[in-house]
């Protein structure tokens, strides 16, 4: 198991810790939110180890701790964001804002797609859905994205 | 600065450890260095197990349709319910009365209930449906049949094993009421996905070949009497799944095809000019072969055929699309989700009703049934439920609420794929609940089945 475990970590853990960073903005915390998100993964490795997907899972949950890291830094601030922050902090955390009222699926496949640098059949192969599915999950959740962030482009 | 691969190893299994207050060996030479750590980080999972258990037990404050509905008398998803549905006949859409439903949440037995299901069909046998699971040492891909959507079994594991995870992605499957055919993709799908595909097809869900000539596509639809193989370059077309005509469709992306036998509609993209935003489009055809825009407001959501037209559901056009390059998006989104029914002479769409604007943008499609309409929708509450109309206007619940986990649980869920035939309505639901509350993420399925004859 360990050995499995370990190999699966070594593989995988790079690109979590990436997806963390791109959310979060910092190594340190990145790093907490990726081996959290190992750590539930090794706990439950008799089913998450054989998942098909099992990359997935453990970036669906390393993306979900890291929105919550944000959520509770925005909390600690009373904000929407801090006042000496930087406009490229601030539009990380809006879009993080909004993409954490994504429905589920959308905000998988927004973030392997645009956080974790997936090609669509990769995004598809990862949830176990089609192409198309993934494409319409990411025309969605683009748009929500659009609708709640006000900017030209994402 | 990044800590090492080992460092952050040795840091997850202390972390598993305090979650399962388990001892293991190799947690003993990390402690001294990670110490604080790991006390912030016990805190921190106990803090959120906190959060978690009081969002999961809290009711979302919310007026929307899809809230209305009780939640917290939903079955537990895996168990079997069974419920009937009726629905009032006022300004009815349909020539007849509604047929009454009786729905069933079942948790299927065999190997589909631990897969991951990619796509389902109805044909002329049975439903059939394609996705991947997990079998000895490795995944692969698998295709169940079901006579009538409650009890399925897999008909030839070994023809499909050796496409399977990690070399192909999930097939795709459509049908109509003769044949079945699916679609795998090989490990060499190359840029455009189309440089390694299988086609294979079935006369009664059980028994499957591959075709020697396979069309150049990279999935299967199928409208009415016709099957669509569509790729990033046009669209082929085809009714016995041998002689594949091109159609018209040529700088489009299609991504769904509703229709009847005589009446189609292609539903998917166009970039005029190569431009970067992609813009949906809905173009139709008496023919199947030649397909003409369809004016007006163009709806994203689903096609439901009527005696008295076509009904469509969802949002005014808002997405972009670009296929080469990041994604960008029309300037004209907005939360204007509703019920419509096309004008035929007019060539607009006209309005029924409006359906409230819920939080997020919940998963939903819409079909026709036993002389009724069919809502069935994934709340941003993670529930699935389902109502039924014979006008678009008044939506009666239908009984069906599938709990499917929390927004907050990062495992899989979502809804993979409908079918609709006369045996039937089938829904996949992924559920994944709480740690603790179930062993992990597992598929269910919603069944509904008229209760007499409705012709």
């Amino acid at each position: 198991v360990e050995r499995d475990f370990d190999e699966f970590f070594r593989a995988s853990y790079p690109v979590a810790r990436s997806v963390a960073l791109r959310i979060v903005g910092s190594i340190p915390e990145a790093e907490d939110v990726a081996a959290d998100a190992f750590a539930k993964a090794l706990r439950r490795w008799s089913t998450v180890g054989s998942l098909p997907y099992r990359e997935a899972w453990v970036l669906r949950v390393t993306t979900n701790g890291a929105i919550d890291v944000v959520r509770r830094s925005q909390r600690r601030r009373s904000l929407p964001v801090a006042e000496n922050s930087s406009p490229e902090t601030e539009t990380r955390l809006a879009l993080v804002s909004a993409l954490a009222q994504l429905p589920r699926r959308q905000q998988e496949a927004v973030v392997l797609r645009h956080f974790a640098d997936l090609t669509p059949p990769e995004v598809a192969a990862s949830l176990g859905i089609s192409v198309n599915t993934v494409k319409r999950h990411l025309q969605r959740g683009l748009a929500a994205l659009r609708l709640q962030l006000d900017e030209e482009d994402l | 600065m990044y800590r090492t691969d080992d460092e952050m190893l040795a840091v997850v299994y202390s972390r598993a450890d305090a979650g399962r207050r388990r001892t293991r060996g190799r947690a003993v030479g990390a402690a001294t260095a990670m110490t604080a750590v790991l006390v912030a980080v016990v805190l921190v999972v106990s803090t959120r197990s906190r959060d978690a258990r009081v969002i999961a037990t809290t009711p979302t404050a919310t007026t929307s349709p899809e809230a209305s509905t009780s939640s917290t008398s939903a079955p537990p998803p895996t168990t079997t319910s069974t419920v009937t549905s009726t629905v009032p006949r006022t300004k009815s859409l349909f020539e007849a009365p509604p047929v009454p439903i009786t729905w069933k949440t079942i948790r299927p037995d065999g190997t589909m209930s631990r897969s991951t299901v990619s796509g389902i069909a109805a044909g002329p046998n049975g439903f059939v449906a394609v996705g991947r699971g997990v079998n000895g040492s490795g995944a692969q891909s698998r295709v169940w049949f079901s006579p009538d959507g409650e009890h399925w079994t897999e008909p030839d594991e070994a023809l499909f094993a050796p496409l399977g995870y990690p070399i192909g992605y999930p097939f795709a499957i459509a049908a109509t009421s003769e044949r079945y055919l699916l679609t795998a993709i090989g490990p060499n799908p190359g840029l455009d996905g189309l440089g390694d595909t299988s086609v294979f097809e079935s006369l009664d869900g059980q028994s499957w070949h591959r075709l020697a000539n396979p069309p150049n596509t990279v999935g299967i639809l199928a409208a009415g009497d016709r099957f669509y193989a569509p790729n990033p370059y046009g669209m082929l077309t085809s009714t016995d799944g041998q002689q594949w005509l091109p159609t018209n469709v040529t700088d489009r992306e299609v991504t769904r095809m509703y229709g009847e036998p005589g009446r189609y509609f292609a539903q998917g993209f166009t970039r005029p000019n190569d431009e970067a935003v992609g813009r949906p489009v809905l173009q139709q055809s008496f023919d199947g072969i030649t397909f003409t825009p369809v004016a007006g407001e163009t709806l994203y959501g689903s096609k439901v055929f009527t005696p008295s037209g076509v009904v469509a559901t969802e949002a005014k056009p808002c997405f972009g699309h670009n296929v080469d390059g990041p994604w960008v998006l029309r300037d004209d989104c907005g939360p204007d989700h509703g019920y419509f029914r096309y004008d035929e002479q007019e060539d607009r769409w006209n309005k029924l009703a409006q359906i409230e604007p819920g939080p997020g943008f919940p998963f939903e499609f819409m079909l026709a049934y036993a002389h009724q309409l069919v809502r069935i929708a994934e709340g941003t509450d993670a529930r699935l439920r389902v109502w039924t109309s014979t006008n678009a206007i008044d939506w009666t619940p239908a009984g069906v609420d599938v709990e499917m986990g929390t927004n907050r649980n990062p495992a899989m869920s979502g809804l993979p794929g409908y079918a609709v035939g006369p045996l039937g309505i089938v829904a996949v639901v992924e559920v994944t609940l709480s740690p603790g509350r179930d062993e992990g993420p597992h598929t269910m399925v919603v069944v509904g089945r008229h209760q007499s004859n409705p012709d």
